[in-house]
């Protein structure tokens, strides 16, 4: 009997001073890529919509989860050759048009060789020449987005030429974007295992 | 019926060895590393988890020649998280250009994280830890002896988490021998003992230790005190399906404990069937033990 009782004890010790909340913070990519057919002679431009829906599709975030951040971690570009293509190089510009603030280049004039197999896509490639307008363009929609403060679409134009200018470029181009968020998320621990920060009641960033 | 759910809660907690870094879903700790950083991220968890398994087994070297003795426990083993198994030798990954190598969390380290800068305004952010200071797992553990000076020892949990998780089990078994039954009026009780266990969560998480120890203890009244050397061996293998909107790939992490020698020091308390015990271990990975039980 009193082998249970301190085991009770015990338990209800460990049940009031057990479990809290404590907020941990966890970072998450978000990739999104768009694709441009291309079959042209001379300059083109294509433009592609991106939607709140298509990001938030690809940015798997606990509906309590606050918002601390967003950043774009990379902007990557790849080509496949189609048949009939007869450039070796194309020099490609991307441009983010937002309907509230306007077009921002994320790069302009990047080389990119037209190499490999017929039919067969070659890697991505870091694109290494990015511009800090488009970026944070790319950034502040992104951002709008998860945090519910911006419902509109964007555009991603992707135009250019071949090197040289006006062979025929029969090609499939790829545009891919990694975004990072950073969020804060409040955990069940045992509150002696953690150092972690205890949560606070902050809703006006919850998702 | 919130007391209920929280001594439930607790109890489940306490009795099925989870602990809240693996009670999470880990994809989420660790998504954003598919490759060698995931390994050093994760490889502190390893090095705990396996040495915690490896605790606890014993309060005493005392095995009487033959004899019914039955002690019913529950054991909590922490290991003690060090200022060197918070952070890592990171390198950016994922088509960051350029690529850079920094000192990043582990899971156990700071929750702020790392970041770098890279070209155009881009920034590469490492996951952050949890800035845990001890990692805890509970076992029960259930000792029957005793036949020629010998006893065996079992953990077993098996529950059903749920479909994200699966099954979780833990499977244990130990077998102990007196040496000092052998040596007439020798004046410290000494055992060896042999340790097995199995912990599976679904197909996610797989982990399996090995111990092999040297036991003495000292009884005076109702106070033991015991030590022990062991060797061990233990790994810890994690594995899940990484998902976006483009790719869906297995990722998997093989991690093999650091830890291999062990000594321990202990105390223990045996009033009437009640016991109580606690034993430091000193090893690469410190670990503190505290148990209580019912013998008879």
């Amino acid at each position: 009997m009193k082998t249970r009782f301190l085991f009770i004890i015990l338990m209800l010790a460990i049940v009031s001073t057990g479990c809290e909340k404590r907020s941990f913070t966890f970072v998450l990519d978000i990739k999104q890529t768009q694709i441009y057919n291309i079959d042209q002679i001379g300059p083109f431009e294509i433009g592609r919509v991106v939607s709140r829906e298509d990001v938030l599709a690809a940015a798997d975030i606990p509906k309590d989860a606050r918002i601390k951040d967003v950043k774009i971690q990379s902007v990557a570009i790849n080509t496949k050759v189609l048949e009939g293509n007869q450039a070796s190089k194309l020099v490609a510009t991307a441009t983010i048009n937002d309907l509230l603030t306007g077009k921002e280049r994320v790069f302009e004039d990047y080389s990119v060789p037209l190499t490999g197999l017929l039919g067969i896509s070659n890697p991505f490639s870091p694109v290494s020449l990015l511009l800090d307008g488009g970026i944070d363009a790319l950034k502040d929609k992104i951002q709008g987005y998860v945090k519910n403060d911006d419902f509109y679409d964007y555009e991603l134009i992707l135009e250019g030429n071949t090197e040289p200018a006006n062979q025929r470029l029969v090609a499939e181009v790829k545009l891919k974007i990694v975004a990072t968020v950073k969020y804060e998320e409040c955990l069940d621990v045992l509150g002696f295992t953690s150092d972690g920060e205890p949560c606070s009641d902050v809703t006006d960033e919850t998702m | 019926m919130k007391l209920y759910r929280k001594v439930s809660t607790t109890l489940v907690m306490f009795a099925v060895t989870v602990n809240f870094a693996l009670a999470q879903d880990i994809s989420e700790y660790v998504s954003k590393y598919t490759s060698e950083n995931g390994k050093g991220y994760l490889q502190p968890l390893g090095d705990a988890f396996g040495a915690n398994l490896n605790s606890g087994f014993y309060h005493s070297a005392n095995i009487p020649m033959v004899g019914l003795h039955v002690d019913i426990e529950l054991v909590t083993m922490s290991a003690l998280i060090g200022d060197d198994q918070k952070a890592f030798t990171a390198t950016t990954e994922d088509l960051f250009s350029p690529a850079q190598t920094v000192e990043a969390p582990t899971i156990f380290g700071s929750s702020e994280g790392a970041s770098v800068d890279g070209t155009g305004g881009t920034s590469y952010d490492f996951p952050p830890g949890f800035n845990m200071t001890m990692l805890p797992i509970a076992a029960p553990q259930l000792t029957v002896g005793s036949l020629f000076g010998s006893d065996i020892t079992i953990r077993w949990v098996d529950l059903d988490l749920g479909e994200n998780w699966g099954r979780l089990s833990l499977t244990g078994w130990g077998i102990r021998h007196s040496i000092s039954q052998y040596i007439p009026l020798f004046p410290v009780d000494v055992a060896v003992g042999f340790y097995r266990q199995s912990f599976k969560v679904g197909d996610i998480v797989d982990a399996n230790a090995t111990f092999l120890s040297a036991q003495a203890s000292i009884t005076r009244g109702i106070f033991t005190i015991y030590g022990g050397l062991g060797t061990e061996s233990s790994n810890l293998d994690i594995a899940y399906t990484f998902e976006d909107a483009e790719i869906s790939q297995t990722v998997s992490f093989e991690l093999k404990a650091e830890n291999s020698v062990r000594m321990t020091v202990g105390f223990a308390l045996n009033a009437g069937p009640l016991m109580l015990h606690t034993d430091f271990n000193i090893a690469s990975q410190k670990v503190l033990v505290l148990g209580i039980g019912v013998g008879i």
